[in-house]
C-alpha cells in the first residue's frame, strides 16, 4: 500500500460525511452517464443489435465483479495497520456473496435475445471494458483497496430505471426472458447503494482515502460513458457475428 | 461608419477565446497538481454551482487536482455530446449494475 493514511495533512481524518461528498461530486459527472444511457438505447433501428452488444459488454464488466472484490479482501489482509481494512473486508465479504452469479444472468439473458453465450464468452472483452475494469485492479494492487468503493458507488448508483426492460421488451420484440438482468437490478441496486452510503460513512478514511474513492468513482464514469459510446455508435454496423 | 454587428461578432469570439484559454489553464493546473481555486475552474467550465448549498460548495472547493481534472474532462465530454440525445435523457437511469 502506499497511503496508510497516517500523518499530517492528506493523511489525516477527513470531515463531514464521506457518502455525501461522494455524491456531490457524482451528482456534477453522472449527466454525462445519463446521455451515454440515452443515447445506447435510443429507439429505432440497430436497437436489437445494440441491446445485445450491451449484454456482451456488460457480462466481460460484471464476470471481473466477484474476483475484484476478492482481490481487494485480500489487500486488506494485507493492511492490519490501517483501520479501514477490517471493516472494508467485512463489507466485501458480504458483497461477494450478493453479486456471484450475475454474469450467468447476462450470458442467460443474451441467449434469449438470440446470442451464442459461448461467442461472448470467447470473444476478446472490449478494450473500453479492460480500460473501465482494469483500473481498478491496478488501484486496488498498487494504491489501496478503498478505491474499489468508487467503482461500486457509481455501478450500484446507476441502476437501470424500473420500467427500461419493459419497454426494450417492446421496441426490440425479444422475449422478457432476455431483459432478467436488467429488470432484476432495478429492484436490487437501490439498497446496495444505501449500503454503501452507511459503509463510507462509517469508514475511518482519511482525506487521501476519500480522494482516491471519488478519482476512482469520476473515472468511472467516464470510462462507462466511453463505453456506452462506443456500444451506441456500433449499432449502426452489422450485427457481431456472436449473434444468430 | 461602425459596423456594430461585427463588432459583438468580433467580441464573442474573443470571450470564446478567453474561456477556451482559461479551460486549458485550469486543465493543465489540475493536471499538474498546481490546481488554483477548484471552485472557481468548475464554475468557469460551465457547471452549474450558484444554486447549490455551501455545504457542497464546500466539498468543491476542497476538491484534489486529480479529481478537478478529471470532472473538466467529463464537462468537455457532456458539452461534445450531441444534442438530439437530449430528447431521451431521463429514460433509461445508468443501465449499470
Amino acid at each position: 500500500m502506499t497511503d496508510t493514511g497516517t500523518g499530517a495533512g492528506p493523511g489525516t481524518a477527513a470531515p463531514g460525511p464521506a457518502s455525501a461528498a461522494l455524491r456531490a461530486k457524482l451528482a456534477l459527472a453522472e449527466p454525462v452517464l445519463h446521455r451515454a444511457t440515452a443515447r445506447l438505447w435510443r429507439p429505432g433501428a440497430g436497437l436489437t443489435a445494440r441491446y445485445t452488444r450491451y449484454l456482451g459488454a456488460m457480462y466481460h464488466v460484471i464476470r471481473a465483479s466477484v474476483p475484484l472484490m476478492e482481490l481487494a479482501a485480500l489487500r486488506c489482509a494485507a493492511l492490519a495497520a490501517d483501520p479501514v481494512a477490517a471493516p472494508l473486508a467485512r463489507y466485501l465479504h458480504h458483497h461477494i456473496d450478493e453479486e456471484r452469479g450475475h454474469d450467468d444472468w447476462l450470458l442467460a439473458d443474451a441467449a434469449a435475445a438470440g446470442a451464442d453465450p459461448g461467442g461472448i464468452a470467447g470473444d476478446t472483452p472490449p478494450a473500453a471494458v479492460a480500460r473501465l475494469v482494469g483500473a481498478q485492479y491496478y488501484w486496488i494492487e498498487y494504491h489501496h483497496p478503498v478505491t474499489l468503493l468508487g467503482y461500486i458507488a457509481v455501478l450500484e448508483g446507476n441502476a437501470p430505471a424500473p420500467w427500461l426492460a419493459g419497454r426494450l421488451a417492446r421496441e426490440t420484440g425479444l422475449p422478457d426472458a432476455a431483459f432478467g438482468t436488467v429488470r432484476r437490478h432495478a429492484d436490487l441496486d437501490g439498497g446496495h447503494r444505501d449500503d454503501l452510503d452507511r459503509l463510507l460513512d462509517r469508514l475511518p478514511l482519511t482525506v487521501r482515502q476519500r480522494t482516491a474513492v471519488a478519482v476512482s468513482a469520476l473515472h468511472t464514469v467516464d470510462a462507462v460513458a466511453e463505453l456506452f459510446r462506443q456500444l451506441a455508435a456500433a449499432g449502426a454496423r452489422p450485427a457481431p457475428a456472436a449473434i444468430h | 461608419m461602425r459596423n456594430g454587428s461585427g463588432d459583438g461578432q468580433r467580441a464573442g469570439h474573443e470571450a470564446h477565446e478567453k474561456h477556451e484559454k482559461h479551460e486549458k489553464r485550469d486543465k493543465r493546473e489540475a493536471r499538474d497538481g498546481r490546481g488554483g481555486d477548484p471552485l472557481a475552474a468548475l464554475e468557469r467550465a460551465g457547471f452549474p454551482l450558484h444554486a447549490l448549498p455551501e455545504e457542497q460548495l464546500q466539498v468543491f472547493r476542497e476538491l484534489s487536482p486529480a479529481e478537478v481534472a478529471l470532472l473538466l474532462d467529463l464537462k468537455e465530454r457532456l458539452d461534445a455530446a450531441e444534442p438530439e440525445v437530449m430528447a431521451h435523457q431521463e429514460i433509461a437511469g445508468g443501465a449499470l449494475f
